[in-house]
């Protein structure tokens, strides 16, 4: 017990001994976390609006009026519900749709009191279960017998550009992500090593003393955690801020965007840099007093 | 007791520090160690101490071959040596009393332990008084006094001493000598490398002349005299 006191007391000694290194280590760990918190911001943002566009992502196929509805329901519904690429399928029949359209636009309430005929199509409203299925299953509807099917709409070539993009996407951000943390971590660490070199002296007496490699480690572990604790607690902070002025206004400003703010969670970022600045703490002081120590025995 | 078994060091640079020694330091012995600069002399100290290993030969202490020891043993082998420096190399920014107790800091004693064994060792090297006081706050004398305290502080079988009056005035020196006699007196090795012929002289120990890392000259009541070897 009364060893780990000294290691703190160490610890301690040592952090007012070179301040300075540890206040550029510091800036230099928040600027990289910071930078990694707005990416996984941005990433999860990114992530929320794709998996948004892709929930919805659906087959509406418009009907020609003077179809059989017995038909449809009990024979062509099922059929397309056993598709094992279909989710969901929902028909809207004309009285629906018009309600639908007169609770999106109030204005048209007027419009249909003065029309008696209702001109809305019935509709078929089909989800799939992967966004890739989306052709295949409007292929297959062309082909179903006992409908007449007006217009099938679901995006085509767009709709798949635009998944293989967000795909691409995913792939690149993963491998950017991990490149982006050995970086920081090689940045860190070597900034740490510049910290330790200052006190090669104190090591070399310490040693010389009878100091085992543990002994002389420890301080500096418990050092690059304390730098990687702080230094993410003030990224966090960035990072909250850069959220709320920059990405918020930004999903503010594009309407389909604005139901996202609750899904990018800062709890999440928190938790992800605190861990991440602690590691690489670690990492750097190990990596740091290894290396000096081994210099000489 | 320490024995050097053919012991050779050639650096990367090709020079060669030491060069064929073998000799035996008994237990409780006081010796001299002289010898031009270039000699070899630090570099035999660092072979005690773990600090540089042989290119060839075996150094022993207590009959245990020091130089199969793996790395993690190193750190108990210094706890039993005491070493002291021409240049001091004291914590700048820890009282004396604190640079006294790190040696047993390290070894993981108490703080009651750390506190009587300061106070006691400080009394013997007569600078009780100075227990709070900086290194700077110290004159060379003073400061040679705390590397030696911190030095014995866990009584080691075996003192080395690297020039330790080196910057030291004749009277200071020779009270760091009776100082080194005084700790030899109850038991401690203590193996002295110096330049200070009048020490050496006054002395009459036994003395080992180094010369281009060759031992010349082994003399159990020698004096400083290392030309006509």
């Amino acid at each position: 017990m009364h060893s780990f006191t000294y290691i703190l007391a160490e610890t301690w000694i040592s952090m007012k001994k070179s301040a300075t290194m540890l206040f550029s280590a510091a800036v230099i760990m928040t600027t990289a976390l910071s930078l990694l918190g707005f990416f996984i911001v941005t990433q999860n943002f990114f992530k929320v609006v794709l998996k948004d566009i892709e929930n919805n992502l659906q087959i509406v196929v418009f009907l020609e009026d003077g179809f059989n509805e017995r038909t449809l329901k009990d024979a062509i519904i099922p059929s397309v519900r056993a598709y094992p690429e279909v989710a969901e399928v929902e028909y809207v029949n004309k009285e629906k749709a018009r309600e639908e359209l007169k609770k999106d636009i109030a204005e048209l309430d007027e419009i249909f009191s003065i029309i008696e005929d209702n001109p809305l199509p019935s509709s078929l409203r089909i989800k799939v279960r992967t966004p890739q299925s989306l052709k295949t299953v409007a292929e297959r509807l062309k082909k179903e017998n006992g409908i007449i099917i007006n217009e099938i709409t679901y995006g085509g070539e767009n709709v798949h550009n635009f998944l293989t993009a967000s795909e691409k996407f995913k792939q690149f951000s993963v491998i950017f992500l991990a490149l982006f943390i050995l970086t920081s971590v090689i940045v860190t660490a070597a900034t740490i090593k510049l910290t330790i070199y200052s006190r090669r002296s104190d090591i070399e007496i310490m040693k010389l003393v009878g100091a085992t490699d543990w002994y002389v480690k420890w301080p500096y572990i418990i050092e690059g955690m304390a730098l990687g604790l702080i230094s993410s607690a003030f990224a966090i902070m960035l990072v909250l801020f850069l959220k709320n002025s920059a990405v918020l206004e930004i999903a503010k400003s594009i309407q389909f965007l604005s139901g996202f703010k609750s899904e990018v969670s800062m709890l999440e970022i928190g938790w992800k840099l605190t861990v991440v600045g602690i590691l690489q703490g670690i990492i750097g002081a190990l990596w740091s007093t290894s290396s000096i120590l081994s210099e000489k025995e | 007791m320490i024995e050097f078994n053919e012991v050779s060091k050639v650096y990367d640079n090709g020079i060669v520090a030491l060069n064929n020694i073998t000799l035996r330091i008994e237990k409780g012995e006081f010796v001299f160690l002289i010898g031009p600069s270039g000699a070899g002399k630090s570099t035999f100290l660092k072979m005690i101490f773990h600090e540089e290993k042989p290119t060839s030969g075996q150094v022993f202490i207590d009959s245990r071959d020091i130089t199969a020891l793996r790395r993690h043993e190193i750190p108990y082998l210094r706890r039993n040596i005491g070493v002291v420096f021409q240049d001091f190399k004291l914590l700048s920014d820890r009282t004396v009393g604190e640079n006294v107790g790190f040696a047993l800091q390290v070894m993981g004693a108490s703080r009651a332990v750390i506190n009587n064994q300061v106070t006691k060792v400080l009394d013997q090297v007569g600078l009780s008084t100075k227990k709070r006081m900086y290194p700077s706050q110290l004159s060379g004398g003073e400061k040679q006094r705390v590397c030696i305290a911190r030095a014995i502080v866990n009584n080691p079988a075996i003192l080395v001493t690297d020039e330790p009056t080196g910057n030291l005035d004749p009277y200071i020196s020779w009270e760091i000598m009776k100082l080194m006699i005084d700790i030899n007196s109850k038991g401690t090795s203590v193996i002295f490398a110096t330049h200070n012929k009048e020490l050496v002289d006054r002395m009459r120990k036994r003395v080992l002349v180094l010369k281009d890392g060759r031992l010349v000259k082994d003399e159990p009541r020698g004096n400083f005299d290392y030309d006509t070897a």
